[in-house]
């Protein structure tokens, strides 16, 4: 399987312990060119372990792992140049303008250093490129990361809670970005806790709990299959009902309020991603 | 695989990120400011100085002679003075030592026969006025066509086994100047390189470069950042102090193996720290045992203690170092010097070796 016809990801029957702890527990699923894949669950399900393998940074157990058609970690040299990371931490240096940090890592990846000051462009610091990190906004250390993980053109890009500390302007712009990475033709391997994010964003998204893939599908199929459909009624007493509009006793109370015209106000809502994730794994994700 | 262009890179940058770290100003500055306080404390002359003062219209000659028969210990300096008043004042106002007070023709009337008055002052307690006084005499002697008694042949003897005492034969100069050079590898290697790589790893930054580079080339971006700080910071000492280096070879080895060493000891060290604060907390400890065996090689100090000094490598470097000043080798076995040093350098990159490929698994 080459990288050009393959999946971008494939991961194959995926085990990580550390000594007694089984983190990654045998997961297998495929990430496909050009997809915004969502990798979701709660802290410690072992989402941070699974970026570190694909990324190179950690050996798996057991289990296989190809990266845009390579092994990894066998070719991780062969994988390095073509992928990049967003870290959930802002680790910028903060000693260093965002030109110096910029134009150190195009070194490192050796491609021209025009490409630091296009990745400047891109997201909106050339104003602050030349004053310390260390003085930015949180929502400016992350286009800064952005921006150096832009650097190296990625065919695959790994974004770990991307809008994590960003005010509602700055996320959407961030994820206008992601969409338009994608759209050229970017694969984006997304974590994140924001579960309205992953909705918006996500082309599939797999469910991780306690080191096992609970689900993975689209959004959309996820809440069809898991999700419930609810309704919030206001009745003439003021009071407030919540019914599953799926459930044949709760479509006849309301039925039995419509015809004694009680009821003031009703707004139905569509299962959410939040709400296939509880199903699945029996708790919420934050 | 190792790629020089990464590792060159990470240099730039560290070295760049250092510059503008006040507490690394402050570590690599404060050796080089003790070396520049002991440079100009002391002298690198161990005769003692005697000022001299004659009096004599035709004496110049005659003192110059003496001044040379006393040269191998008074370093003695002379000055000219119209009369025995004019002597007496600089004796007074404390611009010299000494004064001899010589008769016209001293030495015409000395070769004829007769005994001229010489008049020496000098304030009490002055120890080097008898020396310089029997060699007015011994010169006079000569002059008149006297034969000496006895002829003398002074020979130092070196006790097998004794190390010289290094701050007397280098000079207390040399020795605190060289005391310093160890002192600002130790904490390059013991705060800076530890402090630098801990930083990397507590603000994530350790991350970013993996996902380009390889933990090899980090490591050896980092070895040479201590590498680089410690020669620019021995070039810099050597460079103020001017010290007289007699062996240039012996010298570079000395450092350059000892910079290495340590720069690898701090590497394992900068893996045991979490934070740059952590370091700053408890690198004190780790530097007393690389400065420590240095500081006292050469001094007299019981024997299990010499034979520990002999099995570290500071120690041992001080030995080589201290080889390449002075008038002579002070210390034997430079090879046993170079085979400990090399020996611990083995080990500490060994391990080093060892913990990253641990670590890449």
């Amino acid at each position: 399987m080459t990288a050009a016809n393959g999946p971008a990801i494939d991961v194959v029957d995926l085990h990580k312990r550390y000594g007694h702890v089984h983190a990654v527990q045998g997961i297998t699923f495929a990430v496909l060119p050009g997809e915004i894949f969502g990798f979701l669950g709660p802290n410690g399900a072992g989402k941070t372990t699974t970026i570190r393998i694909l990324t190179g940074r950690a050996h798996p157990t057991s289990g296989e792992v190809r990266v845009l058609g390579h092994r990894q970690p066998a070719e991780r040299e062969r994988i390095k140049p073509l992928i990049n990371l967003v870290f959930e931490e802002q680790n910028v240096y903060e000693r260093l303008s965002a030109t110096e940090d910029l134009r150190f890592f195009a070194s490192l990846y050796g491609v021209p250093r025009s490409r630091a000051d296009e990745a400047l462009d891109l997201v909106g610091l050339r104003d602050a490129a030349k004053r310390r990190a260390g003085t930015y906004s949180t929502g400016m250390k992350q286009r800064l990361l952005i921006a150096r993980a832009l650097l190296n053109r990625p065919r695959l890009l790994f974004l770990d809670e991307p809008t994590k500390g960003l005010d509602p302007a700055a996320a959407r712009e961030l994820r206008d970005l992601v969409r338009g990475l994608a759209r050229e033709g970017t694969t984006v391997f997304l974590t994140t806790h924001f579960m309205e994010e992953a909705d918006e964003l996500c082309t599939r998204v797999a469910f991780l709990s306690e080191g096992r893939i609970v689900a993975l599908d689209t959004p959309r199929e996820l809440k069809l299959r898991y999700g419930e459909r609810t309704a919030t009624v206001l009745l003439a007493d003021r009071s407030e009902h919540v019914v599953a509009l799926d459930r044949a006793e709760d479509a006849a109370r309301v039925d039995g309020w419509m015809r004694e015209g009680q009821v003031l106000t009703i707004h139905s809502r569509e299962g959410t991603l939040e709400d296939v994730f509880v199903a699945l794994a029996g708790r919420r994700l934050l | 695989m190792i790629d020089p262009r990464k590792i060159y890179a990470i240099l730039r940058k560290d070295l760049t990120d250092a510059t503008r770290q006040g507490r690394i100003a402050v570590i690599l500055m404060t050796p080089l400011l003790l070396a520049i306080f002991y440079n100009f404390s002391f002298r690198d002359e161990r005769r003692p100085e005697l000022k001299t003062v004659y009096a004599g219209a035709d004496g110049a000659a005659l003192m110059q002679r003496v001044q040379a028969r006393v040269a191998g210990v008074i370093d003695m300096k002379l000055e000219a003075v119209v009369d025995e008043a004019a002597a007496r004042a600089a004796i007074d106002r404390r611009s010299a030592d000494m004064a001899f007070v010589l008769p016209e023709r001293v030495e015409e009337r000395v070769r004829a026969g007769e005994t001229p008055q010489v008049a020496v002052l000098a304030p009490s307690g002055s120890t080097t006025r008898e020396l310089a006084t029997s060699a007015l005499v011994a010169v006079l002697r000569e002059s008149a066509g006297q034969r000496p008694p006895v002829a003398l042949r002074a020979e130092t003897i070196e006790r097998p086994g004794s190390d010289p005492l290094i701050v007397t034969a280098l000079g207390p100069r040399i020795y605190f100047v060289l005391a310093s050079l160890i002192m600002v590898l130790g904490m390059i290697a013991t705060i800076v390189v530890p402090m630098v790589l801990a930083e990397e790893s507590e603000k994530r930054t350790l991350d970013a470069l993996l996902m380009v580079g390889s933990i090899v080339d980090v490591m050896a971006a980092k070895a040479l950042v201590g590498v680089t700080f410690s020669a620019m910071s021995v070039a810099l000492i050597m460079g103020l102090t001017r010290l007289p280096l007699r062996d240039p070879a012996t010298f570079v080895v000395g450092i350059g193996s000892i910079a290495i060493v340590l720069v690898g000891l701090g590497l394992l060290l900068g893996g045991i720290f979490r934070t740059a604060q952590q370091v700053s907390t408890w690198s004190s400890l780790f530097l007393l045992p690389v400065m420590g065996p240095a500081f006292v090689v050469g001094l007299p100090v019981p024997e299990p203690v010499e034979l520990a000094l002999k099995a570290l490598p500071s120690s041992q470097a001080m030995r080589l170092i201290a080889n390449a000043f002075g008038d002579r080798a002070l210390f034997s076995d430079a090879w046993l010097s170079i085979v400990v040093i090399a020996a611990w350098g083995a080990l500490a990159y060994g391990l080093l070796a060892w913990r990253l490929a641990r670590q890449d698994r």
